[in-house]
C-alpha cells in the first residue's frame, strides 16, 4: 500500500492507502475525490482527471508522454506540474505522493 | 514507459452534458470504438477527415451532385461514418441536410461542420 494525498480545490485533504499499480486517477473515483470526472475511465480521451502534481513531487512523477500531453491541451487551467491523473500509476516511489484537483476539469 | 490504457468503470455522465462530447470529435465515445488504442483512432480520424472532405466537395463543392438522390446517398453515408467516429456535430449537419438536400445554408453548416473537425483533427495528429 502506497500512501496518496489528494487535495480537492477545497482544500479537503483526502488521504488514500493506495494499491500499486492502481492509477492515481481510480484511487480518487474510489474516494469520491470531488472535481474529478474522469469522463473516459482511463482511457486518456477526455482530459478530466486533471491533477497538478505538488511540487516537490513533479520530479519523481516525472513528465507526461506525449499521448498524454495531447490530451492536456484540453484540460483547464495547464501548468508545467499538470498531469492526467489516469496515467500515474501507484508505485512504492511515489510513495506519499501529493496532488491538488483544479477548480475545474476542462 | 507505455502509457496506462486499461479502462476502469467511468462514472456515469448525463449524455451529451460531458466536456468530450462538446468537442468536434468526441475522443470517449471514439476511444470506446477502438478500445482505447491510440493508433487505431489516429488512423481512423485521417481517414474520416479525408472522406468528409470527399464528401463534402460531392454535396456543395463546384462540381457538386446535381441529382437529389445522389447527394442524399452521399449525406447518409457522411453521417454514418461520423456517427461512428463521434464527429457528432458533422451528423447532426449531415441529419438537417437530410430533410432538404437543397438547401444553401444547411449545405454551409455541413461545411463549416466539417472544417471544425478537420482542424481539430489535423491539431491531433500534427
Ligand atoms: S480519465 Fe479520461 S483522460 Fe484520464
Amino acid at each position: 500500500m502506497t500512501k496518496l494525498t489528494i487535495v480537492a480545490n477545497d482544500g479537503t485533504k483526502f488521504e488514500i492507502d493506495a494499491e500499486n499499480g492502481s492509477t492515481v486517477m481510480e484511487n480518487a473515483i474510489r474516494n469520491a475525490v470531488p472535481g474529478i470526472e474522469a469522463e473516459c475511465g482511463g482511457a486518456c480521451a477526455c482530459a478530466t482527471c486533471h491533477v497538478y502534481v505538488d511540487n516537490e513531487w513533479s520530479e519523481t512523477v516525472g513528465a507526461p508522454e506525449v499521448m498524454e500531453e495531447d490530451m492536456l491541451d484540453f484540460a483547464f487551467d495547464v501548468r508545467p506540474t499538470s498531469r492526467l491523473s489516469c496515467q500515474i500509476k501507484v508505485s512504492d516511489e511515489l510513495d506519499g505522493l501529493v496532488v491538488h484537483v483544479p477548480e475545474r476539469q476542462a | 514507459m507505455v502509457a496506462h490504457l486499461e479502462i476502469f468503470e467511468p462514472p456515469q455522465c448525463e449524455q451529451g452534458k460531458s466536456p468530450s462530447s462538446e468537442r468536434p470529435i468526441d475522443l470517449v465515445h471514439l476511444a470506446r470504438q477502438t478500445s482505447g488504442d491510440k493508433e487505431t483512432e489516429t488512423e481512423v480520424l485521417c481517414l474520416f477527415a479525408r472522406q468528409a472532405r470527399q464528401c463534402v466537395n460531392q454535396i456543395c463543392g463546384t462540381n457538386h451532385l446535381t441529382e437529389t438522390k445522389d447527394l442524399l446517398a452521399v449525406v447518409r453515408t457522411l453521417r454514418g461514418s461520423a456517427n461512428s467516429v463521434g464527429a457528432f456535430s458533422v451528423s447532426r449537419a449531415a441529419q438537417y441536410l437530410e430533410t432538404d438536400p437543397m438547401d444553401g445554408q444547411l449545405h454551409d453548416a455541413l461545411t463549416d461542420a466539417v472544417v471544425d473537425v478537420e482542424n481539430f483533427i489535423f491539431g491531433l495528429a500534427r
